[in-house]
């Protein structure tokens, strides 16, 4: 198990490489840079001005030179500093993965309640008409962009005369105010996610329960409570899990829109100001956390299939 | 599929798409998912003989006005017209989903199909930018593109195709080795035929249920993924009307103006939702197993 996870851990730093690798490339071959930008702000443009502002900033440098620059503070832990605001990056994506974090993870708890509560629901009522309203309703929010049910939320809050407190503050210094601010947020990106996952419970449920092993369990008197969560719900959770790892990169992307709507200055908003700056580093920094979230997740999945399924588990080791 | 084809296959060749169509509008949901599309895409289409309201058309007199018999979906705040320019939304983003979906099939499909066929060292390097690639969510890798581009129905098009392509060749690369394996393949390889023409007349065939299942979610995807870089103001810029842009404009309206967000969101909705349904129905129609 543990070199298992090993080795995907060090396939994952891999792809990181080559994800970094690309960027690097990608952006330095994009017209218009941080010069070009600070400088069309300021006024007066002069190429002698834009030449000395490259070769302090280290932009005049071959791609090469530059990459390899970044990649051996990489390795020391050092991303560098925002060529906008001078803080070191890291500190920046340190305080801006903590709201893109709890707002995703929160999705994803709120959504895996709602999604096989529903799917068990479902799958029980199988024929009547209380499957058809939750089947017709995961296909609707299925559709439904999570922009718009962002903004839905906030709309219908302030309908009711609701106003969420801005601007954001940290769960660690004024926990009820970060609540108030990130539970909203949170349940407007669930329903896609409690969607997706409704509709996979309700067939992976209905599929187990044909099963023989299952009608064997109903023979041996266990209760139907019992075989739905001992039987039923745990041997239809591998494609659950599998189902809950694609999805989490649907959430991350509909968190960049979330918090541009809900005011929270999370990854997505760092990233959208960056690229806006052509700030290189944070640019690269924050593409790189999401890739790195990614792969974690990934490798959560991976492990876990491990710990719900001991044939998984002894076919590894 | 026989060696040397026997005339009714050939001749059925044609109906093909017209069969798949026929089946289509057998299932209910596929039915009425393809009348509410064609609803919006003639709604989008003859926008100037339904809408006498020029979306850029700006009325001093009638700013933010509820919807009314005048402004079925009322108007903004500098008095353009919210029906009109919903329609005229509507038509870039189904071209920017029409195109992605295009080039994404050709570009996706055919990197899919040489993956999958070659094998070995072509397929390891495919695969692993492919891998690259998908580590990051899809809307930050489009939102990077397209901000590193610059605001344009263009490159919102380069951005959203990008993001869609690594989808596609994962799916077409899994079906060209599942084709590639059948005996076939081996016996037109016997009789010389070329790794390009097995690719053609072998490869692509069985890949059009695939694709076109793909296809229709896709197209939904690129048109929520057009709206949200539009909304975040590196999409279609304005003054084109797009529903994204409509969106972002109708947040600052938010309690005020409930009808800048609904109208706009709800077309998308709509589209998006006949989109997944057509794409449901034909997996139902095309899956030989379902059948």
């Amino acid at each position: 198990m543990l070199t298992f996870a090993l080795r995907r851990a060090v396939l994952g730093v891999i792809v990181l490489m080559a994800v970094s690798v690309m960027l690097f490339v990608a952006i330095r071959f994009v017209p218009g840079d941080i010069v070009n930008q600070q400088l069309s702000e300021a006024g007066a443009v002069t190429p002698e001005l834009l030449a000395q502002k490259r070769a302090e900033m280290g932009l005049d440098q071959p791609v090469l030179t530059q990459f390899a620059h970044w990649a051996a503070g990489v390795l020391h832990g050092d991303l560098g500093n925002s060529l906008w605001t001078g803080r070191p990056v890291s500190d920046q994506i340190r305080t801006a993965i903590v709201p893109t974090l709890q707002l995703s993870i929160l999705a994803i708890a709120f959504g895996s309640v709602l999604g096989i509560g529903a799917g068990v629901a479902a799958s029980l009522w199988i024929g009547t008409p209380g499957d058809v309203a939750l089947r017709m309703a995961s296909t609707v929010f299925l559709a439904v962009p999570q922009l718009w049910l962002g903004l839905l939320t906030l709309s219908g809050l302030a309908a009711i005369g609701y106003y969420i407190p801005l601007p954001y503050r940290p769960f660690t210094t004024e926990p009820w105010a970060n609540v108030q601010q990130v539970i909203f947020p949170a349940l407007a990106l669930s329903l896609g996610v409690a969607a997706a996952l409704s509709r996979l419970t309700r067939s992976a449920m209905l599929e187990v329960t044909g099963a023989d092993f299952i009608r064997a369990a109903r023979a041996r008197g266990v209760t139907p409570g019992g075989i739905y969560v001992r039987h039923g719900l745990k041997n239809a959770l591998i494609p659950v899990i599998t189902l809950l790892g694609t999805q989490f990169g649907n959430l991350l992307s509909g968190t960049v829109i979330i918090e541009r709507i809900f005011n929270i200055p999370g990854l997505g908003n760092l990233l959208f100001e960056s690229v806006d700056n052509r700030d290189y580093p944070t640019i690269q920094a924050a593409v790189l956390t999401y890739g790195f979230i990614t792969i974690v997740v990934n490798l959560l999945v991976d492990l876990s299939y491990g710990a719900v399924d001991p044939r998984i588990r002894e076919a590894r080791s | 599929m026989t060696l040397a084809p026997s005339p009714d296959v050939v001749e059925r060749r044609p109906n093909r798409f017209l069969g798949i169509l026929r089946a289509l509008l057998r299932e209910p949901i596929g039915c009425t998912a393809l009348v509410i599309l064609t609803t919006v895409l003639l709604l989008a289409l003859l926008a100037p003989l339904i809408t006498q309201y020029d979306p850029l058309f700006q009325d001093r007199r009638a700013v933010l006005k509820a919807p009314s018999l005048a402004h079925w979906f009322g108007t903004d705040d500098i008095g353009r017209d919210v029906f009109s320019r919903v329609l005229y939304g509507t038509r870039i983003s189904l071209l920017v989903g029409l195109l992605v979906v295009t080039f994404t099939m050709i570009i996706g499909g055919m990197i899919g199909l040489i993956s999958g066929y070659f094998g070995g060292w072509t397929d390891m390097i495919i695969q692993r930018i492919v891998e690259a690639l998908d580590t990051l969510p899809s809307l930050v890798l489009s939102l990077f593109i397209a901000a590193m581009l610059g605001p344009s129905v263009r490159n919102v098009v380069i951005a959203v195709t990008l993001a869609q392509i690594p989808r596609f060749v994962r799916v077409v690369r899994s079906e060209m080795i599942k084709v590639r394996a059948q005996d076939f393949i081996a016996a037109s390889r016997v009789i010389g035929a070329s790794s390009l023409r097995i690719m053609l007349t072998h490869g692509v065939p069985n890949l059009i249920p695939t694709m076109l299942v793909m296809g229709s979610l896709s197209f939904g995807i690129a048109i929520m993924t057009e709206a949200a870089l539009s909304f975040l103001g590196v999409g279609t810029p304005p003054p084109n009307p797009s529903l994204g842009t409509m969106l972002a404009q109708g947040t600052r309206f938010i309690g005020i103006a409930s009808w800048l967000i609904v109208f706009p969101g709800l077309m998308l909705t709509i589209s998006v939702l006949a989109l997944n349904l057509i794409g449901d129905a034909l997996r139902d129609v095309l899956d030989p197993r379902r059948r």
